[in-house]
Protein backbone atom coordinates (compact mmCIF):
# COMPACT_ATOMS: atom_id res chain seq x y z
CA UNK A 1 0.00 0.00 0.00
CA UNK A 2 2.77 2.36 1.05
CA UNK A 3 4.77 1.59 -2.06
CA UNK A 4 1.76 2.24 -4.20
CA UNK A 5 1.34 5.71 -2.75
CA UNK A 6 4.97 6.55 -3.43
CA UNK A 7 4.37 5.54 -7.03
CA UNK A 8 1.76 8.24 -7.35
CA UNK A 9 4.24 11.06 -6.91
CA UNK A 10 4.57 11.87 -10.58
CA UNK A 11 0.85 11.78 -11.17
CA UNK A 12 0.48 14.12 -8.24
CA UNK A 13 3.14 16.34 -9.78
CA UNK A 14 1.06 16.50 -12.96
CA UNK A 15 -2.18 16.91 -11.02
CA UNK A 16 -3.55 13.69 -12.43
CA UNK A 17 -5.01 12.30 -9.22
CA UNK A 18 -8.70 12.43 -8.37
CA UNK A 19 -9.78 14.54 -5.41
CA UNK A 20 -9.70 11.62 -3.00
CA UNK A 21 -6.40 10.24 -4.24
CA UNK A 22 -4.91 13.68 -4.13
CA UNK A 23 -5.88 14.27 -0.51
CA UNK A 24 -4.57 10.84 0.44
CA UNK A 25 -1.31 11.46 -1.37
CA UNK A 26 -0.84 14.85 0.24
CA UNK A 27 -1.25 13.25 3.65
CA UNK A 28 1.24 10.60 2.63
CA UNK A 29 3.73 13.16 1.31
CA UNK A 30 3.57 14.92 4.61
CA UNK A 31 4.84 11.87 6.43
CA UNK A 32 7.05 10.11 3.86
CA UNK A 33 10.56 11.47 3.82
CA UNK A 34 11.46 9.47 0.70
CA UNK A 35 8.69 11.18 -1.21
CA UNK A 36 9.63 14.57 0.14
CA UNK A 37 13.17 14.05 -1.06
CA UNK A 38 11.98 12.78 -4.39
CA UNK A 39 9.66 15.72 -4.74
CA UNK A 40 12.62 18.06 -4.34
CA UNK A 41 14.49 16.03 -6.92
CA UNK A 42 11.72 16.40 -9.49
CA UNK A 43 11.47 20.10 -8.83
CA UNK A 44 15.18 20.43 -9.49
CA UNK A 45 15.12 18.21 -12.57
CA UNK A 46 12.30 20.14 -14.19
CA UNK A 47 13.43 23.62 -13.17
CA UNK A 48 15.24 24.51 -16.42
CA UNK A 49 12.57 23.10 -18.75
CA UNK A 50 10.41 26.25 -19.17
CA UNK A 51 13.43 27.91 -20.77
CA UNK A 52 13.14 25.51 -23.69
CA UNK A 53 10.24 27.62 -24.92
CA UNK A 54 10.74 29.49 -28.15
CA UNK A 55 10.80 33.22 -27.64
CA UNK A 56 7.37 34.49 -28.70
CA UNK A 57 6.33 38.10 -28.59
CA UNK A 58 2.95 38.43 -26.87
CA UNK A 59 0.19 40.46 -28.52
CA UNK A 60 0.89 44.13 -27.91
CA UNK A 61 -2.52 44.73 -26.36
CA UNK A 62 -2.31 41.80 -23.97
CA UNK A 63 -0.82 43.69 -21.06
CA UNK A 64 -3.65 46.19 -20.99
CA UNK A 65 -6.30 43.49 -21.17
CA UNK A 66 -4.77 41.32 -18.50
CA UNK A 67 -3.98 44.04 -15.98
CA UNK A 68 -7.33 45.75 -16.52
CA UNK A 69 -9.11 42.49 -15.78
CA UNK A 70 -6.94 41.70 -12.79
CA UNK A 71 -7.41 45.12 -11.22
CA UNK A 72 -11.09 45.32 -12.16
CA UNK A 73 -11.66 42.10 -10.31
CA UNK A 74 -10.05 43.47 -7.19
CA UNK A 75 -12.17 46.62 -7.50
CA UNK A 76 -15.29 44.48 -7.52
CA UNK A 77 -14.10 42.72 -4.42
CA UNK A 78 -13.44 45.96 -2.65
CA UNK A 79 -16.83 47.29 -3.56
CA UNK A 80 -18.46 44.32 -1.96
CA UNK A 81 -17.00 45.26 1.35
CA UNK A 82 -16.85 49.02 1.26
CA UNK A 83 -13.89 50.56 2.93
CA UNK A 84 -13.50 54.09 4.03
CA UNK A 85 -11.71 55.97 1.33
CA UNK A 86 -8.62 57.55 2.71
CA UNK A 87 -7.69 60.91 1.39
CA UNK A 88 -3.98 60.57 1.38
CA UNK A 89 -3.76 57.27 -0.38
CA UNK A 90 -2.22 58.26 -3.66
CA UNK A 91 -2.96 56.89 -7.06
CA UNK A 92 0.15 55.67 -8.80
CA UNK A 93 2.03 58.22 -10.89
CA UNK A 94 -0.48 60.93 -10.39
CA UNK A 95 0.62 64.24 -9.06
CA UNK A 96 -1.22 65.08 -5.89
CA UNK A 97 -0.85 68.69 -4.96
CA UNK A 98 -1.24 69.01 -1.25
CA UNK A 99 -1.12 71.77 1.24
CA UNK A 100 1.89 70.13 2.71
CA UNK A 101 3.64 70.13 -0.62
CA UNK A 102 2.76 73.71 -1.31
CA UNK A 103 3.97 74.81 2.09
CA UNK A 104 7.20 72.96 1.72
CA UNK A 105 7.94 74.14 -1.76
CA UNK A 106 7.28 77.73 -0.78
CA UNK A 107 9.71 77.28 2.02
CA UNK A 108 12.35 76.51 -0.54
CA UNK A 109 12.27 80.23 -1.21
CA UNK A 110 11.59 79.92 -4.86
CA UNK A 111 8.53 80.35 -6.95
CA UNK A 112 7.64 76.97 -8.12
CA UNK A 113 6.59 75.86 -11.51
CA UNK A 114 4.85 72.57 -11.10
CA UNK A 115 3.81 70.34 -13.82
CA UNK A 116 2.86 66.78 -14.14
CA UNK A 117 4.49 64.84 -16.87
CA UNK A 118 1.44 62.63 -17.05
CA UNK A 119 -1.29 65.19 -17.08
CA UNK A 120 0.54 68.05 -18.73
CA UNK A 121 -1.80 70.59 -17.27
CA UNK A 122 0.78 72.99 -16.09
CA UNK A 123 0.03 75.26 -13.27
CA UNK A 124 1.81 78.53 -13.63
CA UNK A 125 3.10 80.16 -10.51
CA UNK A 126 4.49 83.64 -10.36
CA UNK A 127 7.27 84.38 -12.86
CA UNK A 128 10.79 85.27 -11.74
CA UNK A 129 13.14 82.45 -10.91
CA UNK A 130 11.60 79.19 -11.85
CA UNK A 131 12.14 75.77 -10.31
CA UNK A 132 10.97 72.88 -12.35
CA UNK A 133 9.43 69.76 -10.98
CA UNK A 134 11.04 67.44 -13.42
CA UNK A 135 9.25 64.41 -12.17
CA UNK A 136 6.84 63.62 -9.42
CA UNK A 137 5.54 60.30 -8.22
CA UNK A 138 3.07 59.21 -5.60
CA UNK A 139 4.20 56.91 -2.82
CA UNK A 140 1.91 54.46 -1.09
CA UNK A 141 2.76 52.10 1.71
CA UNK A 142 2.68 48.42 2.16
CA UNK A 143 1.11 47.91 5.54
CA UNK A 144 -0.37 51.20 6.58
CA UNK A 145 -2.88 51.84 3.86
CA UNK A 146 -3.61 55.43 4.84
CA UNK A 147 0.00 56.53 4.68
CA UNK A 148 1.25 58.06 1.49
CA UNK A 149 2.71 61.09 -0.15
CA UNK A 150 4.81 62.26 -3.03
CA UNK A 151 8.37 62.41 -4.17
CA UNK A 152 9.40 65.16 -6.57
CA UNK A 153 12.60 65.93 -8.38
CA UNK A 154 13.00 69.68 -8.43
CA UNK A 155 15.51 71.23 -10.75
CA UNK A 156 16.94 74.56 -9.82
CA UNK A 157 20.13 76.17 -11.06
CA UNK A 158 21.32 72.94 -12.59
CA UNK A 159 21.02 71.14 -9.28
CA UNK A 160 18.35 68.60 -8.55
CA UNK A 161 16.71 68.30 -5.18
CA UNK A 162 14.61 65.37 -4.21
CA UNK A 163 11.65 66.49 -2.16
CA UNK A 164 9.70 63.82 -0.31
CA UNK A 165 6.56 64.63 1.62
CA UNK A 166 4.72 61.92 3.47
CA UNK A 167 1.62 61.96 5.57
CA UNK A 168 0.12 59.62 8.15
CA UNK A 169 3.31 57.66 8.53
CA UNK A 170 3.29 55.14 11.38
CA UNK A 171 5.09 56.28 14.50
CA UNK A 172 8.66 55.21 15.03
CA UNK A 173 10.36 54.12 18.17
CA UNK A 174 13.91 54.46 19.44
CA UNK A 175 16.42 55.14 16.70
CA UNK A 176 14.09 53.94 13.93
CA UNK A 177 14.08 56.12 10.85
CA UNK A 178 12.49 56.18 7.46
CA UNK A 179 15.12 56.20 4.77
CA UNK A 180 14.65 57.11 1.14
CA UNK A 181 16.47 55.26 -1.64
CA UNK A 182 17.04 55.95 -5.29
CA UNK A 183 17.07 52.70 -7.13
CA UNK A 184 19.05 52.06 -10.27
CA UNK A 185 19.15 48.49 -11.50
CA UNK A 186 19.83 46.36 -8.47
CA UNK A 187 21.63 49.15 -6.67
CA UNK A 188 20.07 51.32 -4.05
CA UNK A 189 21.53 54.74 -3.30
CA UNK A 190 20.73 56.47 -0.02
CA UNK A 191 18.73 59.67 -0.43
CA UNK A 192 18.18 60.89 3.09
CA UNK A 193 16.42 59.86 6.26
CA UNK A 194 13.47 61.39 8.05
CA UNK A 195 11.40 60.99 11.16
CA UNK A 196 7.77 62.06 11.00
CA UNK A 197 6.25 64.45 13.56
CA UNK A 198 3.53 63.63 16.07
CA UNK A 199 0.80 63.74 13.46
CA UNK A 200 2.71 61.45 11.14
CA UNK A 201 3.86 64.06 8.62
CA UNK A 202 7.42 63.79 7.48
CA UNK A 203 9.37 65.67 4.82
CA UNK A 204 12.78 65.62 3.36
CA UNK A 205 14.80 67.68 0.93
CA UNK A 206 17.76 65.83 -0.45
CA UNK A 207 20.22 67.48 -2.84
CA UNK A 208 21.03 64.75 -5.32
CA UNK A 209 24.79 64.76 -5.55
CA UNK A 210 25.00 61.59 -7.60
CA UNK A 211 26.15 61.99 -11.19
CA UNK A 212 23.44 63.03 -13.63
CA UNK A 213 24.39 59.96 -15.63
CA UNK A 214 22.38 57.84 -13.23
CA UNK A 215 19.09 56.72 -14.62
CA UNK A 216 16.85 56.13 -11.65
CA UNK A 217 14.37 53.31 -12.02
CA UNK A 218 12.45 53.77 -8.83
CA UNK A 219 12.26 55.46 -5.49
CA UNK A 220 11.79 53.49 -2.34
CA UNK A 221 11.30 54.12 1.36
CA UNK A 222 12.42 51.66 3.98
CA UNK A 223 12.01 51.46 7.71
CA UNK A 224 15.50 51.36 9.16
CA UNK A 225 16.59 50.48 12.67
CA UNK A 226 19.07 53.39 12.53
CA UNK A 227 19.43 56.44 10.28
CA UNK A 228 21.85 56.94 7.41
CA UNK A 229 22.51 53.42 6.27
CA UNK A 230 24.54 52.84 3.15
CA UNK A 231 22.25 50.01 2.11
CA UNK A 232 18.75 49.21 3.29
CA UNK A 233 18.77 46.94 6.31
CA UNK A 234 15.11 47.23 7.13
CA UNK A 235 11.98 46.40 5.24
CA UNK A 236 11.10 48.31 2.10
CA UNK A 237 7.72 49.88 2.74
CA UNK A 238 7.11 51.81 -0.42
CA UNK A 239 8.22 51.66 -3.96
CA UNK A 240 7.30 53.74 -6.97
CA UNK A 241 8.63 53.32 -10.45
CA UNK A 242 10.07 56.45 -12.02
CA UNK B 1 18.17 39.57 -12.99
CA UNK B 2 19.18 42.45 -10.85
CA UNK B 3 16.88 45.40 -10.21
CA UNK B 4 14.60 45.30 -7.28
CA UNK B 5 14.29 41.63 -6.60
CA UNK B 6 11.18 39.70 -7.59
CA UNK B 7 10.71 38.76 -3.98
CA UNK B 8 10.75 42.41 -2.90
CA UNK B 9 8.23 43.24 -5.60
CA UNK B 10 6.00 40.42 -4.48
CA UNK B 11 6.07 41.79 -0.92
CA UNK B 12 4.68 45.02 -2.32
CA UNK B 13 2.09 43.16 -4.40
CA UNK B 14 0.83 41.64 -1.19
CA UNK B 15 0.14 45.13 0.03
CA UNK B 16 -1.94 45.95 -3.03
CA UNK B 17 0.78 47.89 -4.83
CA UNK B 18 -0.36 47.84 -8.44
CA UNK B 19 2.90 49.19 -9.78
CA UNK B 20 4.78 46.29 -8.27
CA UNK B 21 2.46 43.83 -9.98
CA UNK B 22 2.92 45.72 -13.23
CA UNK B 23 6.69 45.50 -12.85
CA UNK B 24 6.49 41.77 -12.32
CA UNK B 25 4.21 41.57 -15.32
CA UNK B 26 6.68 43.49 -17.48
CA UNK B 27 9.52 41.26 -16.37
CA UNK B 28 7.78 37.98 -17.02
CA UNK B 29 5.20 38.65 -19.73
CA UNK B 30 7.32 37.32 -22.55
CA UNK B 31 8.71 34.29 -20.76
CA UNK B 32 5.33 33.27 -19.38
CA UNK B 33 3.62 33.82 -22.70
CA UNK B 34 6.23 31.80 -24.58
CA UNK B 35 6.13 29.03 -22.01
CA UNK B 36 2.31 28.97 -21.95
CA UNK B 37 2.21 28.94 -25.71
CA UNK B 38 4.48 25.93 -25.78
CA UNK B 39 2.01 24.05 -23.57
CA UNK B 40 -1.38 25.21 -24.84
CA UNK B 41 -0.46 26.00 -28.45
CA UNK B 42 -2.82 28.89 -28.94
CA UNK B 43 -2.37 32.54 -28.27
CA UNK B 44 -5.84 32.89 -26.72
CA UNK B 45 -5.31 30.14 -24.19
CA UNK B 46 -1.82 31.38 -23.38
CA UNK B 47 -3.28 34.79 -22.60
CA UNK B 48 -6.01 33.22 -20.50
CA UNK B 49 -3.38 31.33 -18.55
CA UNK B 50 -1.36 34.47 -17.91
CA UNK B 51 -4.43 36.32 -16.76
CA UNK B 52 -5.23 33.48 -14.34
CA UNK B 53 -1.69 33.51 -13.02
CA UNK B 54 -1.66 37.25 -12.36
CA UNK B 55 -5.14 37.05 -10.89
CA UNK B 56 -3.79 34.49 -8.43
CA UNK B 57 -0.78 36.66 -7.61
CA UNK B 58 -3.00 39.67 -7.02
CA UNK B 59 -5.86 38.06 -5.15
CA UNK B 60 -4.45 35.12 -3.27
CA UNK B 61 -2.28 36.90 -0.81
CA UNK B 62 0.50 34.78 0.54
CA UNK B 63 0.43 32.38 -2.40
CA UNK B 64 4.21 32.71 -2.57
CA UNK B 65 6.54 32.42 0.38
CA UNK B 66 10.32 32.27 0.38
CA UNK B 67 10.30 28.61 1.41
CA UNK B 68 8.89 27.81 -2.03
CA UNK B 69 12.25 28.65 -3.57
CA UNK B 70 13.02 31.29 -6.17
CA UNK B 71 10.06 33.44 -7.14
CA UNK B 72 10.72 32.83 -10.84
CA UNK B 73 10.59 29.05 -10.40
CA UNK B 74 7.42 29.36 -8.38
CA UNK B 75 5.85 31.57 -11.05
CA UNK B 76 6.75 29.12 -13.81
CA UNK B 77 5.32 26.23 -11.82
CA UNK B 78 2.05 28.07 -11.27
CA UNK B 79 1.96 28.95 -14.96
CA UNK B 80 2.53 25.36 -15.98
CA UNK B 81 -0.20 24.08 -13.66
CA UNK B 82 -2.61 26.73 -14.92
CA UNK B 83 -1.85 25.84 -18.54
CA UNK B 84 -2.27 22.11 -17.95
CA UNK B 85 -5.54 22.79 -16.22
CA UNK B 86 -6.78 24.87 -19.16
CA UNK B 87 -5.60 22.21 -21.55
CA UNK B 88 -7.62 19.56 -19.73
CA UNK B 89 -10.76 21.65 -19.62
CA UNK B 90 -10.22 22.31 -23.27
CA UNK B 91 -9.99 18.66 -24.23
CA UNK B 92 -12.96 17.83 -22.02
CA UNK B 93 -15.05 20.25 -24.02
CA UNK B 94 -13.70 18.68 -27.17
CA UNK B 95 -13.24 22.08 -28.69
CA UNK B 96 -10.40 22.54 -31.06
CA UNK B 97 -9.32 26.12 -31.04
CA UNK B 98 -7.53 27.31 -34.08
CA UNK B 99 -4.91 29.83 -33.33
CA UNK B 100 -5.34 33.21 -34.85
CA UNK B 101 -2.26 34.67 -36.40
CA UNK B 102 -0.03 35.83 -33.66
CA UNK B 103 0.63 39.47 -33.72
CA UNK B 104 4.28 39.17 -34.37
CA UNK B 105 5.21 42.80 -34.33
CA UNK B 106 8.55 42.94 -32.66
CA UNK B 107 8.34 44.90 -29.49
CA UNK B 108 11.62 45.98 -28.06
CA UNK B 109 12.71 44.06 -25.04
CA UNK B 110 13.47 46.50 -22.32
CA UNK B 111 16.20 45.87 -19.80
CA UNK B 112 13.48 44.88 -17.38
CA UNK B 113 12.32 41.92 -19.46
CA UNK B 114 13.55 38.49 -18.56
CA UNK B 115 15.36 36.96 -21.53
CA UNK B 116 16.53 33.38 -21.81
CA UNK B 117 18.22 32.97 -25.20
CA UNK B 118 21.38 31.54 -23.80
CA UNK B 119 19.54 29.06 -21.57
CA UNK B 120 17.33 28.01 -24.46
CA UNK B 121 20.26 27.36 -26.73
CA UNK B 122 22.02 25.30 -24.13
CA UNK B 123 18.85 23.36 -23.38
CA UNK B 124 18.10 22.72 -27.03
CA UNK B 125 21.59 21.39 -27.50
CA UNK B 126 21.10 19.19 -24.47
CA UNK B 127 17.75 17.95 -25.78
CA UNK B 128 19.33 17.06 -29.09
CA UNK B 129 21.56 14.60 -27.25
CA UNK B 130 18.47 12.67 -26.07
CA UNK B 131 17.00 9.87 -28.15
CA UNK B 132 13.79 10.75 -29.92
CA UNK B 133 11.88 8.48 -27.56
CA UNK B 134 13.35 10.31 -24.57
CA UNK B 135 12.44 13.63 -26.14
CA UNK B 136 8.86 12.50 -26.61
CA UNK B 137 8.64 11.24 -23.06
CA UNK B 138 9.84 14.59 -21.71
CA UNK B 139 7.33 16.36 -23.95
CA UNK B 140 4.44 14.16 -22.78
CA UNK B 141 5.38 14.34 -19.14
CA UNK B 142 6.36 17.97 -18.72
CA UNK B 143 4.73 19.94 -21.50
CA UNK B 144 1.55 17.91 -21.80
CA UNK B 145 1.22 16.87 -18.16
CA UNK B 146 0.30 13.28 -19.02
CA UNK B 147 -0.13 10.65 -16.31
CA UNK B 148 2.32 7.78 -16.10
CA UNK B 149 -0.39 5.45 -17.40
CA UNK B 150 -0.98 7.63 -20.47
CA UNK B 151 2.72 7.79 -21.21
CA UNK B 152 3.02 4.02 -20.81
CA UNK B 153 0.16 3.53 -23.22
CA UNK B 154 1.37 6.03 -25.81
CA UNK B 155 4.94 4.80 -25.76
CA UNK B 156 4.03 1.15 -25.31
CA UNK B 157 6.05 0.81 -22.13
CA UNK B 158 5.41 -1.18 -18.95
CA UNK B 159 3.84 1.22 -16.42
CA UNK B 160 6.51 0.48 -13.85
CA UNK B 161 9.31 1.73 -16.10
CA UNK B 162 7.86 5.12 -17.01
CA UNK B 163 9.14 7.03 -14.01
CA UNK B 164 12.63 5.63 -14.41
CA UNK B 165 12.71 6.64 -18.05
CA UNK B 166 11.57 10.17 -17.41
CA UNK B 167 14.09 10.53 -14.61
CA UNK B 168 16.92 9.22 -16.74
CA UNK B 169 16.07 11.60 -19.58
CA UNK B 170 15.81 14.61 -17.27
CA UNK B 171 18.99 13.74 -15.41
CA UNK B 172 20.86 13.48 -18.69
CA UNK B 173 19.34 16.74 -19.88
CA UNK B 174 20.31 18.56 -16.76
CA UNK B 175 23.83 17.18 -16.78
CA UNK B 176 24.51 18.24 -20.37
CA UNK B 177 22.83 21.59 -19.76
CA UNK B 178 25.00 22.29 -16.76
CA UNK B 179 28.19 21.15 -18.46
CA UNK B 180 27.57 23.52 -21.34
CA UNK B 181 26.89 26.29 -18.89
CA UNK B 182 30.27 25.69 -17.29
CA UNK B 183 31.93 25.73 -20.67
CA UNK B 184 30.45 29.10 -21.52
CA UNK B 185 31.75 30.14 -18.17
CA UNK B 186 28.73 32.02 -16.95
Amino acid sequence: MERKQCDQLLDYYNDQLTGEEKAAFEAHLHSCSDCQQEWQEWQALTEPLPYLSEDITPPASMKKRVLTNVFAESLDQKQEQPEQVTVLKPKPRRWLPSLLAAGLLLSLGANVYLYSTKQTNDQQAAPQEVSKTAQSVALGTVDQKEAGGTASFIQENQATNLVVQMGKMPKLSGTQTYQVWLVEGDKKYPAGSFVPNESGNGSLIYPIHYSSKHKWDAIAISLEPKPHNKQPKGKILMLSKL
Amino acid sequence: MGRISDEELYELVQADNKEALEQLYDRYEKLLFSFSYKIVNTSDLAEEAIQDVFMKLWRKKGIYTADKGKFSSFLLTVTRNTCLDLLRKQSKNQVELLDKDLEREQTESTEETVTWNEERQRLQEAVSTLSSEQQEIVQLFYFKGCSQATIAEKKDLPLGTVKGRIRLALQHLRKVYEERGDRIGT
